[in-house]
């Protein structure tokens, strides 16, 4: 951690970057993971129930 | 490419797909900018990998699969003009500041703008990678380009970022005093 790797033009220090991709992380993930949509959950079920309704392996 | 990982035993990618769905809404919210467009996208996503599944091969990365799904409809429809690409001022952004509850959420909301200013490629690539913590073969494998194209869009939309956010340096950190100093100091309290 004591030395200091040198950067390419353009480049961000790595300290920069980890604070970047933590702050995405918050930026995508917690809302994103916060709640699926009910929408989202109904569909699921009617895809697998369609599934279920038809028999193993055919397709 | 594909990246399997024989070590896993797989599951059922219908059962396992439930489990990719808050990385897809993140990498959706990405792409379009937009919360009402992000859920629609993942709809899509999914409606069409289930009618995809019969040729998805056990052991193949579910996630990397999903991904590409959902980056080709995103570009399918972009193409076609059918949807807004980004929104910089839509609903992700208003959803963020409606929540002035600390400094990291208003940081958030300028984050989210200066990452909407992004080419597309540098934004999905810092999603992936930044984000979602994709490896740099897996965000290769789900663009479908080289891993080098990926670190260089990744380098350059960290850059991007910290020039639009004047997070040139790491002395510079600590010592704007744009409300992004608070959030890009540290994880926000509270969250």
């Amino acid at each position: 951690m004591s030395s200091k790797p040198t950067r390419r033009a353009g480049e961000v220090s790595p300290e920069v970057a980890k604070q970047i991709d933590e702050n995405l992380k918050h930026l995508y993930m917690k809302d994103a993971s916060e709640e699926i949509p009910a929408s989202l959950m109904q569909l699921l079920d009617a895809l697998r129930a369609k599934d279920a309704a038809a028999k193993p392996g055919e397709k | 490419m594909n990246i399997v990982n024989s070590d896993v035993v797989p599951m059922d990618p219908r059962e396992e797909i439930v489990t990719h769905l808050p990385s897809l809404r993140a990498y959706a919210r990405g792409l379009t900018g937009n919360v009402s467009a992000a859920d629609d996208l993942v709809q899509e996503t999914v409606l069409k990998a289930w009618t995809k599944f019969a040729q998805f091969h056990a052991g193949t990365n579910l996630r990397a699969w999903l991904f590409t799904i959902m980056r080709n409809t995103f570009l399918s429809a972009r193409r076609k003009g059918a949807k807004e690409v980004a929104d910089s001022e839509g609903t992700f952004a208003a959803k963020l500041a409606s929540k002035p509850d600390h400094d990291g959420r208003l940081a958030l909301q300028e984050l989210m703008v200066a990452m909407n200013q992004l080419p597309i490629e540098q934004r999905e690539a810092l999603i992936l990678v930044g984000a979602l913590g994709f490896s740099i073969d897996e965000a290769a494998e789900t663009c479908g380009c080289a891993p080098g194209t990926i670190k260089s869009r990744v380098n350059r939309g960290r850059h991007a970022l910290a020039e639009m956010l004047h997070l040139n340096s790491e002395e510079q950190i600590m010592s704007t005093d744009s409300a992004v100093s608070t959030v890009m100091a540290g994880t926000p309290t509270g969250l």
